[in-house]
């Protein structure tokens, strides 16, 4: 298991920070902090012979909102998160789908923590809260 | 400082084929005439969360008035979430169903419609319900038909 690996960002949900073809190196931590952005699995359709961790999922980048233990607005309703949920959502609030819509996500989706925005240019990615 | 950056650029195009990285999907809701089997499955898993925590609600103590009354109102909002999704489980379904599916997929599925009928009798009866079972078994349903969808797209 490589520690890190890179992704290219796809939409405009992360919008200002994030844009459509950046490319991220991505450290592999499922210990992610509020305000980190996080590449996770959505592993909704996993099963027996497809688990949660498995390559085939789709994977989307977020915010880290809101962590274990904590009350977060899921499906526009507060949700105490259990002991391994996020709640994520998008810097660009009225493009992104995320944990209002989906509900939280589960640690073991988590792929890693976005450490380094490498292309157009290079700079390291900071921890911020989502501006709503 | 531009020139530096298109070097910058010009660097990392040289060594990295952009097409060959995983894609971090920054998903949005904007419009675009696109359609896609992720929201029903949101709308199912929204459900089975609902019924799991229905059913891990523990009622008041008899005679304790604020806990009853804070009882009543997290079973409504829970009950009032559950209905909205489940319905909006049905609206995709059935808009995959009238709007995407196509002759040639019926006819390489045969099942395909009886699928998407059960499906959406389901959604119904999650509704009239609180049972994990039938909440994750319209999440199977609805797995399986976004499993064929993926498959249409793919042929």
């Amino acid at each position: 298991m490589p520690i890190f690996s890179r992704y290219r960002v796809q939409g405009g949900s992360m919008l200002p920070l994030f844009s459509d073809g950046d490319r991220l190196l991505i450290w592999h931590s499922k210990q992610p902090r509020k305000g980190d952005a996080i590449v996770f699995r959505d592993a909704r359709s996993a099963t027996s012979n497809n688990p949660p961790d498995s390559a085939e999922h789709r994977t989307y980048l977020k915010r880290v909102a809101a962590l274990p233990g904590e009350i977060a607005p899921c499906w526009g309703i507060p949700y105490q998160l259990n002991d391994s949920e996020f709640y994520v959502l998008g810097d660009n609030a009225t493009a992104s789908t995320d944990s209002r819509t989906f509900g939280p996500i589960n640690r073991d989706r988590i792929i890693g923590i976005a450490i380094l925005k490498y292309y157009p240019s290079l700079a390291w990615v900071k921890k911020s809260q989502p501006p709503y | 400082m531009n020139f530096v950056s298109h070097s910058w650029k010009a660097i990392i195009n040289r060594f990295e084929n952009s097409t060959s990285l995983p894609v971090a999907s920054a998903h949005c809701d904007v419009p675009c005439g696109v359609y896609e089997p992720d929201s029903m499955f949101w709308a199912a898993e929204t459900v089975v969360k609902m019924h799991e925590k229905l059913s891990a609600l523990e009622p008041p103590a008899a005679g304790d008035a604020a806990a009853k009354v804070a009882y009543d109102k997290t079973v409504s909002r829970m009950t009032s979430v559950n209905e909205e999704y489940a319905q909006k489980c049905k609206k995709e379904l059935l808009i995959l169903w009238t709007d995407y599916f196509k002759p040639e997929h019926f006819a390489n599925y045969p099942d395909l419609t009886e699928k998407i009928h059960k499906a959406t009798k389901q959604c119904s009866a999650v509704k009239r319900t609180v049972d994990v079972t039938a909440a994750n078994q319209l999440k199977t349903m609805v797995t399986e038909i976004g499993d064929i969808f993926r498959a249409t797209k793919a042929a």
